[in-house]
């Protein structure tokens, strides 16, 4: 039996105009992910590899090709069919964190199931959860003011799997940690995909890269080698 | 969800507490003005409108020239031949006439200038007390027969005009004239009403050397006319004996109906500009708000791209915003609520001390319906204010949004 891809691209383009210049940030990017697998973008600065990722993770649409995702065309979807899709089957981890200053560590967990419409108690059970599960039961009540680099993508990753998505990006996600700490982030995402997730991960870095089971290299917005 | 935009928003306005608080002070600037005023005017339409419903809607009178003011000014057309006349009229039940004049007033060596009245104890008694508002304290009324007897304003019985306390029995001069007090009179509640001074009709006439002139005719109607038709054959009757065309008269005829009517309508008036003035305040405030909401979107860009990311649509970004700029004005509004109350208490209490307009003048009136719908407003205030800037985060691009330093 022949496994549908989650994401599929096809030939896909992203040029972005700046007045007279235009910038091909992406030239025909060809492109499955079947679940279960680790996946990593390599590739050098200004390679593409973020909008690469933006666009399987459908917060972006492509100038020019198809993207489908479980089959389904979403190349002509408007922005809140997009915003239901990535709400309920991504989850996005950011080498910046980009957590809420506002909410704490617990309320960051559950903001993406408050989008979703989960009743409250439920949010919080499934938010304590998943706190536990990266181990940071004891920092549920801190703000991100005051949680260090390594706790704060532990939050954030247990925030991608609020809605229990099937496939998670991660952009640089251990850009702004030491090693060691990285390297913690890194075996989470690697329990992650033996439990069952796809996982997408975007480095410059073929140390990091390294940990994937498949690793794509990007170069001038074209995939050169598998 | 809501539940948890509102906790949500609180908190990003406590991250900006100074700024959050001077946004609000501009709305609360409004909104105490909307509300001090309109209820001070309220309750000052409630009094008078009491007022007027104890003296009853069966009154006419009849001013010299155009109306009180020159009735104050001691202008006077009005003559005790008018006042034979008014009584043909039908359905006229009662009518007297008074002099109205500044007397100087003696007393234990000292000596002041008020009101006197001079009224007649047989025909005008029951009219003057409904419409003069008087109640005897100490003492007994003016009889027909009283010759030099006195009627005093409260504030004779008080330390407050003259020295010392003045009692029935007492002297005073009044014009020069020796004058036996025979009663005192109760609070009324206004500077004016409470020391004037009243004596018999025919006293008054001969003290000021009047002849037969007059400072007012007061009429009670007969039960069962209509006032108001009353007044126009008195109106009537006195031009035709003038020989006067419509327009042209040296008098004015209203009833008690009428002047509550033009009370009301500068009242009105005064309300429309005040809460005119009030908009223009409130307004300002809005644009603060818009102000403060335009620097939140733009400060948070990358948390809008962020949440968009984890699956917040358009609506649920814009309601976040919406909500934040609604509680920035309902705050404003519960705040100036609260001053606006305590400031038309305090001018309340300013305006009573000064006894310019009687305690009773000036109760201001605060109306549940005021204050609900003063919040009520002030939220939408704040959300109408924040919908621009709603909706440029809402519009933002996520990835642009996630790419913004
Ligand atoms: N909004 C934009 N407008 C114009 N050019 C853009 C825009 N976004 C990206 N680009 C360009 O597209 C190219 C690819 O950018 P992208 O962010 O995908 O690179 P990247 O591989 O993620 O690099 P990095 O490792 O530095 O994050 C770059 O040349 C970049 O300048
Ligand atoms: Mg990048």
């Amino acid at each position: 039996m022949k496994k549908i891809p989650i994401i599929r691209l096809v030939d896909v383009w992203k040029v972005y105009k700046m007045g007279d210049v235009e910038v091909e940030a992406l030239r025909g990017i060809n492109l499955e992910i079947y679940p279960g697998e680790f996946i990593a973008i390599q590739g050098t600065s200004g390679a593409g590899k973020s909008t690469t990722m933006h666009i399987i993770g459908c917060l972006d649409v492509p100038t020019k090709g198809k993207v489908y995702l479980d089959g389904e065309d979403i190349s002509k979807l408007n922005e809140n069919e997009l915003a239901k899709i990535r709400g309920k089957k991504i989850g996005f981890v950011f080498q910046q964190f980009n957590l809420v200053p506002t909410l704490t560590a617990i309320e960051n967990v559950a903001l993406p199931m408050v989008f979703q419409k989960v009743p409250n108690d439920e949010r919080l059970e499934r938010a304590k959860i998943l706190l536990e599960k990266v181990g940071l039961s004891k920092r549920k009540k801190h703000k991100p003011s005051e949680l260090s680099g390594g706790e704060l993508q532990r939050v954030a990753i247990a925030r991608a799997l609020a809605n229990d998505p099937k496939l998670i990006l991660a952009d640089e996600p251990t850009g702004n940690l030491d090693s060691k700490t990285g390297k913690k982030i890194l075996e989470i995402f690697t329990k992650l995909n033996e439990e069952g997730k796809t996982v997408v991960i975007v480095t410059h870095d073929k140390n990091i890269a390294s940990y994937a089971k498949k690793i794509i290299h990007l170069k001038d917005g074209k995939i050169i080698r598998r | 969800m809501i539940g948890e935009y509102f906790s949500m928003a609180i908190r990003n306005l406590l991250r900006r507490r100074l700024r959050s608080w001077l946004t609000i002070l501009g709305i609360l600037i409004g909104i105490t003005a909307i509300v001090s005023l309109i209820s001070v005017s309220q309750g000052m339409k409630a009094t008078i409108t009491k007022q007027f419903e104890k003296l009853g809607y069966d009154k006419v009178i009849i001013f010299p020239g155009k109306g009180m003011e020159d009735m104050m000014a001691g202008l006077t057309s009005l003559s005790e031949h008018d006042l034979k006349l008014v009584r043909t009229v039908p359905g006229v039940d009662l009518a007297t006439g008074l002099i109205y004049k500044i007397g100087k007033v003696e007393y234990n060596n000292d000596m002041e200038y008020t009101w006197v009245v001079g009224i007649d104890p047989e025909s005008g008694k029951k009219i003057v007390e409904d419409i003069q508002a008087y109640e005897i304290d100490k003492g007994r009324d003016l009889r027909k027969g009283d010759k030099y007897k006195t009627i005093l304003g409260y504030y004779f019985g008080t330390k407050d005009i003259f020295d010392r306390v003045i009692k029935p029995k007492d002297k005073i001069k009044i014009e020069g004239k020796e004058f036996e007090v025979i009663g005192l009179l109760k609070k009324i509640g206004n500077r004016e009403d409470d020391s004037t001074i009243y004596i018999p009709f025919d006293i008054a006439k001969e003290l000021f050397e009047e002849g037969d002139k007059l400072g007012a005719i007061y009429v009670k109607v007969k039960n069962g006319f209509e006032t108001e038709k009353v007044a126009e054959k008195i109106k009537e009757t006195l031009r035709r004996d003038r020989k006067q065309e419509i327009g042209e008269e040296d008098f004015s005829v209203q009833t008690t109906r009428e002047i509550l009517e033009s009370f009301s309508s500068i009242l009105a008036i005064i309300q429309g500009v005040i809460v005119g003035i009030a908009a223009i305040s409130l307004l300002v405030g809005g644009i603060g708000i818009m102000n403060t909401m335009y620097t939140s979107v733009l400060e948070r860009i990358r948390e809008i791209g962020v949440m968009k990311a984890i699956g917040a649509k358009n609506l649920d970004i814009s309601l976040m915003f919406l909500i934040e700029s609604g509680l920035l004005g309902l705050v404003g509004g519960g705040f100036g609520v609260v001053t606006g109350v305590a400031l038309a208490k305090i001018v309340e209490q300013a305006v009573a001390k000064s006894g310019v307009l009687g305690t009773e003048m000036l109760k201001a009136h605060f109306s549940p319906y005021l204050i609900i719908s003063v919040l009520a407003f002030s939220f939408f205030v704040g959300m109408i204010s924040g919908l621009f800037p709603a909706i440029k985060a809402a519009k933002q691009n996520p990835v642009d949004a996630l790419r913004y330093e």
